[in-house]
């Protein structure tokens, strides 16, 4: 910030001393603006804030397209994913461990990639809810998955109402990583695929999901809209 | 900022492809219990099972066993298990008194004289009960065998387990071992596993059943 030299302040002005109003160079007492030169740029500088504003609202909501959005997400969730099937070739039997921070992490980057809104509405929770029931029933993530999808496409079908997709995107997510991570313990012949189609009704099963949602929730409250 | 998430997605992928290759290597299997072993106290039963393996006493299995013209009777069961193809059932199961034996005779006339007799009737009711209670239960080989310095019966037999999807079917190894415990308790050990590591299963369960008591006091001259 230039110190003008006439009278000793620090001044925003390029050009001209906004306390003193001379020139910074020669020191020249600069004319007025007249009123309607000082309209015309109040006009100038509303228009240039407005246009600013407009273009960070075009950039969150409209400027990221699902590819882009798919692109931040993966970067990071295919990252996560990537150091629990190393953690999972080193050390199997603390899959479960890995499992759960890998899910939460995934959690926290889904709304900071944009790709699902913020955890806010009554109505997410409570789908939130019955992915979690259907979870816990079930035992398995697929057939959770599913079933969950297919009652949604049923009360769409039958209501027409406007659906929140957020739920249905992070059990996309949850399903496809938990295919991945099971997949790779499948693989690895630590996990039987019996023991993975089978009906059981353990917090282990639930547990992933609900790291995904704590996760989720966490990243609601950091995004900054 | 888009290139910097493009070259790490892509990057990240190629990474988990690796990871699932190195995860298939069937030279790289995960061993199948874990290293570290805990000892275990339920019921009538005290062994040493890997930590990855949880005991619990079943109540449908307390429930099912006793059928009503069956000449044993469940006294105590517990599941020392992995998974619902990997794991040890052991059962102490006493002769019924109220049932006459075929041709008349009743089990207890002489106890001591009747010993082989008990465990064979005893092994068949609950191979019985086992066949029952799987799918395509087919028997391998019954044998005579010692241990612990005691004659018991050992049938080793194979089954088909059907989960939540009914067109997959996986196949299941095992062997029964019926074992005197006392002159009118026998002690049942059902052992199961997946065939495609059945020797690296059964070296885990012979170390298992090989910490196994039973009660509190020991039986003189050998057994559980």
């Amino acid at each position: 910030m230039p110190v003008c030299r006439w009278c000793g302040n620090e001044t925003h002005g390029a050009q001209v001393c906004e306390f003193c109003k001379r020139d910074l160079n020669t020191g020249a007492v600069a004319a007025a603006p007249s009123p309607a030169q000082a309209y015309t740029r109040f006009l100038q500088e509303a228009s240039e804030q407005t246009e600013k504003s407009v273009k960070f609202l075009y950039e969150v909501n409209i400027g990221y397209t699902l590819t882009a959005r798919l692109e931040r997400f993966f970067s990071v969730a295919l990252l996560v994913a990537m150091l629990n099937l190393i953690f999972i070739v080193w050390r199997p039997e603390w899959s479960l461990w890995s499992g759960l921070v890998s899910f939460l992490l995934i959690g926290v980057w889904l709304p900071m990639s944009y790709l699902v809104d913020r955890l806010e509405e009554l109505e997410v929770y409570r789908d939130l809810v019955i992915v979690l029931i259907l979870q816990f029933v079930l035992a398995n993530p697929l057939l959770a998955g599913l079933v969950y999808a297919a009652g949604v496409g049923a009360y769409w079908l039958l209501t027409r109402a406007d659906l929140n997709s957020s739920v249905l995107i992070v059990m996309l997510v949850y399903v496809s990583f938990r295919l991945l991570f099971d997949g790779g313990l499948i693989l690895n012949g630590y996990l039987d695929l019996a023991d993975w189609l089978q009906f059981a009704f353990t917090w282990q099963s639930v547990a992933p999901l609900g790291a995904l949602i704590v996760g989720w929730f966490v990243g609601s409250l950091f995004r900054n809209d | 900022m888009l290139l910097v998430y493009r070259f790490l997605w892509i990057a990240a992928a190629l990474g988990v492809l690796a990871c699932l290759l190195a995860l298939s290597n069937p030279n790289r299997r995960a061993p199948v219990a874990s290293s570290q072993w805990v000892s275990i106290y339920l019921g009538q039963f005290a062994l040493k099972a890997p930590a990855d393996f949880r005991a619990y006493r079943d109540p449908l299995t307390q429930m099912g066993v006793n059928t009503p013209n069956s000449p044993i009777q469940l006294r105590d069961a517990i599941r020392v298990e992995r998974g619902v193809r990997t794991g040890l059932r052991l059962l102490i199961n006493t002769l019924r008194t109220d049932l006459q034996a075929s041709g008349g005779e009743s089990m207890f006339t002489n106890p001591s004289e009747n010993y082989l007799r008990l465990i064979v009737r005893a092994h068949d009711a609950q191979k019985q009960k086992i066949a029952q209670a799987v799918t395509d239960f087919r028997e391998k080989q019954t044998r005579v065998m010692r241990t612990r310095g005691v004659t018991a019966l050992r049938t080793d037999f194979e089954y088909t387990h059907m989960p939540l999807l009914p067109l997959l079917r996986f196949r299941v190894q095992g062997y029964l071992i019926t074992a005197p415990l006392g002159t009118a308790e026998t002690l049942h050990i059902v052992a199961y596993h997946p065939p495609e590591r059945a020797q690296e299963y059964r070296a885990v369960f012979d170390r298992m059943i090989g910490s196994l008591t039973v009660g509190q006091a020991k039986a003189e001259g050998g057994g559980y």
